[in-house]
């Protein structure tokens, strides 16, 4: 009896272990799938966390800067974009013209960048570009036709390492960039990218000079004038277009430039007239004495006349180049103190350079300066800028073959010579100076672009 | 009588344990999806201009992320902007409701027209003016906050 009753039990007990034992085993198996469910769950969310972490880095490697001269003006139909009936700079019948510029952009980053927006916000004169009454800021949007406040559509991705990547945009023609001279920042762009980074720059551009703090090279700002100081040789004086004084001469007249003349300060494109030079004699009709004329370095007539400035004695190579007899060569660069302190000029040079070789020396001939010219210049107070005025030396037996370039025109002149000059080895030298390191250099940061000066064997053009 | 006992305590700790981790896995489900969305939502404000003429901060927001965005909020120093000082019509958008299902699509920008009263006078420092007061120099302390927690912040000085 015992027996069978322990017997049963035991078997109860088996049954009970055995019930027990499949219950704990859904337990686990719950457990389990839930511990499954989880790390799927877990897995999915690390793969966004690392998605996510990836896509940070790419934002974070995005690095777009722009080129000098940063923004350049278009006057010509843009491939791509513009049509037969909408153009850049260009008016016409029946043709809808834009203000364009190109912004000249480097991907200095490690990620391809897209370009999904552009800022422009305007300072200075009222009006003047993206300013009020104009939108302000301007808001430029990509498209694939060109229209108003829009930039190419085709130029807005960026490779990785991509260097001066072009970016074409299109204001209405109310709406112009100031650009003023010298040249001050007035524009603000600001390049938005699809991943959320914002890169900005101002224009037109400051560049710095190098190793000072004491002074600031202003690029894109210079002008040239030549002065006849006897007589036979040619001056600038007759180069402006018609001016109030009627002292200028117009391109049909036979003169190389038009631009109309401003006293200082002139605006950029203008034809400048600065008074009481030393050493010049010319007096012009408000009785101003010591007048030179400064024009723009580019010749915008055609082929007039039958005089050079400078002459040679060969069509290929200019062994005996001189200026003509009896004119003097100068320029001015404008210089804008941005340091902490004042400081005074005292002396400069610099090289007037194409392609590297043949070129010009000047001299610091004095400065230009709140409307009066210094032979000894005065303190130049942080913020402000100044005229270097360079006389320029074109020495006997200068040479050039094929470089700059030269082309035979028809007529007379024969030949001439162009190309983008710079400026190199120069420097302004200061009050502060103590030794020659702390001569402000400025080497290599300027282009004279477009100079003409015309060139003919035997008898001269461009007055 | 014992197997019996046995077999319900069973079923009743099963579905107990079920449950519990039923509730744990769809809370961390519910918990994982959400971070996961909001560590994919990004937006940014990439530019705020003043507008004198019409009294106006614009700030321009661009959702960069991978999903759409819904901007619940906007303050400025502080304050929040909304009614009156959020201005509207135009191309100006309005914050996110579930009604107008106003969502900021990936890669889309929206311009917010924030109404500052123009103050006197000229502040320094990164002081603001009272309020939402635009002085010269004063600073907007901007955040622009969306509905699953992410917050975006631009600090604006006044021209």
């Amino acid at each position: 009896m015992i027996r069978v009753l322990v017997f049963r039990l035991r078997r109860r007990r088996a049954v009970s272990t055995m019930i027990g034992g499949v219950i704990v085993l859904c337990l686990l198996l719950t457990a389990l799938g839930t511990m499954v469910f989880e790390t799927q769950q877990y897995t999915q969310y690390q793969q966004t966390v690392n998605r996510v972490a990836q896509y940070r880095n790419q934002q974070l490697s995005e690095d777009l800067v722009a080129i000098s001269p940063g923004i350049t003006v278009v006057n010509s139909t843009v491939s791509g974009w513009s049509t037969s009936t909408s153009k850049c700079g260009i008016s016409g019948s029946g043709i809808t013209e834009y203000n364009c510029y190109t912004a000249t952009i480097s991907n200095l980053g490690t990620v391809g960048v897209q370009i999904t927006r552009i800022y422009i916000n305007s300072t200075g004169t009222a009006g003047s570009g993206c300013s009020s009454p104009n939108p302000q800021p301007c808001i430029i949007n990509p498209t694939s036709s060109i229209q108003a406040y829009a930039f190419q559509e085709a130029s807005e991705f960026l490779n990785p390492g991509e260097a001066n990547h072009q970016v074409v945009l299109a204001l209405p023609t109310g709406v112009a960039l100031p650009d003023p001279n010298p040249a001050f920042p007035q524009n603000s762009i600001v390049i938005a990218t699809s991943r959320g980074n914002v890169f900005s720059f101002q224009w037109p551009f400051q560049a710095s000079v190098f190793g000072q703090s004491q002074s600031a090279f202003s690029s894109g700002n210079m002008k040239v004038a030549y002065y006849a100081s006897s007589s036979g040789g040619f001056d600038s004086k007759n180069e402006p277009g018609p001016v109030a004084d009627g002292s200028g001469g117009t391109v049909g007249t036979g003169y190389c430039h038009n631009e109309i003349a401003q006293p200082y300060p002139a605006a950029a494109g203008y034809a400048e007239e600065l008074t009481g030079i030393s050493g010049v004699t010319d007096t012009d009709k408000a009785g101003h004495t010591g007048v030179l004329w400064f024009v723009n370095p580019w010749i915008t007539g055609g082929n007039y006349g039958a005089k050079a400035l400078i002459v040679c004695s060969s069509s290929s190579s200019c062994t005996s180049a001189v200026l003509y007899s009896g004119t003097t060569l100068y320029m001015y660069v404008v210089i804008i103190n941005t340091g902490s302190t004042a400081y005074a000029p005292t002396a400069g040079t610099l090289d007037l350079t194409w392609y590297g070789s043949n070129h010009f020396d000047g001299y610091l001939l004095g400065v230009y300066y709140n409307g009066a010219f210094y032979a000894t210049a005065p303190l130049i107070p942080p913020g402000a800028f100044y005229y270097a005025i360079f006389q320029i030396v074109v020495p006997n037996g200068w040479v050039f073959i094929n470089n700059p370039p030269w082309t035979v025109q028809t007529g007379s002149p024969s030949v001439m010579f162009w190309g983008a000059a710079s400026i190199t080895n120069a420097y302004i030298e200061s009050s502060n100076s103590q030794s020659s390191e702390n001569q402000n250099f400025f080497s290599g940061t300027i282009l004279v672009s477009g100079l003409w000066i015309r060139y003919e064997a035997t008898s001269g053009a461009c007055n | 009588m014992m197997i019996g006992i046995t077999l319900s305590l069973g079923a009743i700790l099963v579905a107990w344990a079920g449950q519990s981790y039923g509730v744990f896995s769809g809370g961390s489900q519910v918990f994982f999806q959400q971070r996961g969305q909001a560590l994919q939502e990004s937006f940014v404000i990439e530019a705020a201009f003043f507008v004198k003429s019409s009294s106006t901060l614009n700030i321009f927001v661009r959702n960069v992320g991978a999903i759409q965005v819904g901007v619940v909020a906007i303050y400025v120093n502080g304050t929040s902007i909304s009614g009156t000082n959020l201005q509207s019509g135009g191309s100006l958008c309005s914050l996110y409701s579930s009604s107008s299902n106003n969502w900021l699509g990936v890669q889309v920008v929206c311009e917010y027209g924030l109404t500052v009263s123009q103050g006197d006078g000229v502040v320094t420092g990164g002081a603001i003016c009272s309020g939402l007061a635009w002085c010269s120099g004063s600073i907007f302390y901007i955040v622009v906050a969306s509905g699953r927690g992410n917050q975006v912040a631009f600090t604006a000085r006044g021209p």
